[in-house]
């Protein structure tokens, strides 16, 4: 028997209290219990779920894109798994936001990431946020990432800097065919199916 | 068996090379043109201890490798064997196999004896470098001319090891094991960088040689 898992990407997460609201892309919203697990948005992850649409299990992917389970007790992995790549919508959309944040990062030097890791951080997350809930284009989303930074608390020369770096983002032609890479070496008995 | 595996197995008995090093590296080009979607061996080390010129010749590319300096002898080998790469491809997967573990058992077994290093032959900043490991085996090493030119590819190496431990630092442990975000990337390409940047300047080593007598030593093989 194998378990059906889905490949997904986080849309949206919200700390509240000791909970997490989590959304993927394929606007399934989950309330779970904080763990600790760095749940971010533009983060692929596996998820699987009861018939009953319960959250049963979560896996974040590792350095080397190999998933490793943050949520749930039961290794459904392990067991055995065919995992379906529900991403393949959203491909554009993640590629614009990557290199979006690539771009805005690029123009900082080690003292200004150090010193304002924390408000990086957070537009990282508020670009993949915007970005894979709104399927606008290339064009019109720099707008609205520029629009997006020059309202956090950076200093105006490190935002213009940014804001610049976004506005001449070439289109990244590569990364729209390419799907999201993951890898099964630990879990031999689980499959991807691509479509 | 084929007429190229034939010719190739003819060739490397002849081994028409004069000296044994380039006989040794003939049959590394050929494993390394094989094995080209495997681990693609980089360098052969005979066993013992190594002649000046290797020593010398592994010193100088762990000191300008990371210059842009590589010299990439590539076909050289290969092109002295008369054969090309368009025919070793066209070699069935069992003859490769066959070539591939003949190459081995004379390079490990037969009169070379020795050592094939498969990777991290270069100072990177992310890992150890088992070629300096090899240096520092070598009794040569202890020699006045040679030990200040290693303690800087050890300081080198160690700045390198203390750039990821940074990146740690300011991008905790636990989250090193997720997905990189794309801020700690950028942070870690930073930090790369700074360390090239620092590391390429010559004054930061004193060449031993001259650069193009070094760079002709090199027998290394960089891609086929």
């Amino acid at each position: 028997m194998y378990f059906k898992c889905k490949l997904m990407l986080i849309t949206s997460v919200l700390h509240e209290n000791k909970n997490i609201n989590i959304e993927f892309n394929n606007k399934f919203k989950f309330s779970i219990l904080d763990n600790g697990a760095n749940l971010r948005c533009g983060r692929p992850c596996i998820v699987h779920m009861s018939s009953r649409n319960e959250l049963k299990s979560i896996y974040l992917l590792d350095v080397e894109y190999k998933p490793f389970q943050v949520y749930g007790d039961f290794d459904v992995l392990l067991e055995g798994s065919v995992i379906y790549d529900e991403t393949k919508e959203l491909i554009n959309q993640n590629a614009y936001a990557l290199q979006f944040c690539i771009q805005a990062f690029n123009v900082l030097n080690k003292l200004e990431i150090e010193d304002n890791k924390n408000i990086l951080l957070n537009i990282e997350n508020e670009i993949f946020n915007f970005v894979l809930k709104n399927k606008i284009g290339f064009k019109t989303l720099k707008k609205f990432a520029n629009k997006m930074i020059s309202s956090v608390d950076l200093k105006d020369e490190i935002k213009a800097r940014i804001i610049h770096a976004i506005n001449v983002a070439p289109m990244p032609r590569v990364a729209l065919n390419k799907s999201l890479d993951i890898n099964l070496d630990e879990y031999l008995d689980s499959k991807i199916v691509r479509w | 068996m084929s007429n190229i595996l034939n010719h190739i197995e003819e060739k490397l008995y002849r081994a028409n090379y004069k000296t044994e090093d380039n006989r040794q590296q003939a049959y590394l080009s050929l494993h390394a043109a094989i094995s080209k979607n495997k681990e693609v061996p980089r360098v052969y080390i005979p066993q013992g201890q190594a002649t000046v010129e290797t020593f010398e010749a592994i010193l100088s590319h762990l000191l300008l490798s990371d210059t842009n300096n590589i010299v990439e002898i590539t076909n050289k080998y290969i092109s002295g064997l008369s054969i090309s790469t368009k025919q070793i491809n066209s070699l069935s997967f069992e003859n490769k196999e066959e070539l591939l573990s003949l190459i081995d058992d004379l390079l490990l077994n037969g009169w070379g004896k020795g050592h094939i290093f498969y990777e991290k032959m270069r100072l990177s900043p992310k890992s150890d470098c088992h070629l300096l490991g090899w240096i520092k085996t070598q009794n040569i090493s202890n020699d006045d001319k040679y030990i200040s030119l290693i303690r800087k590819l050890e300081l080198r190496l160690k700045q390198g090891i203390e750039n990821t431990e940074n990146l740690n630092k300011v991008f905790s442990n636990g989250e090193r094991r997720y997905n990189p975000t794309i801020l700690s990337k950028s942070y870690e390409l930073i930090l790369e960088k700074i360390w090239r940047v620092n590391w390429n300047q010559n004054t930061n080593y004193m060449v031993m040689l001259d650069e193009e007598e070094l760079l002709s030593k090199l027998i290394f093989i960089e891609e086929i």
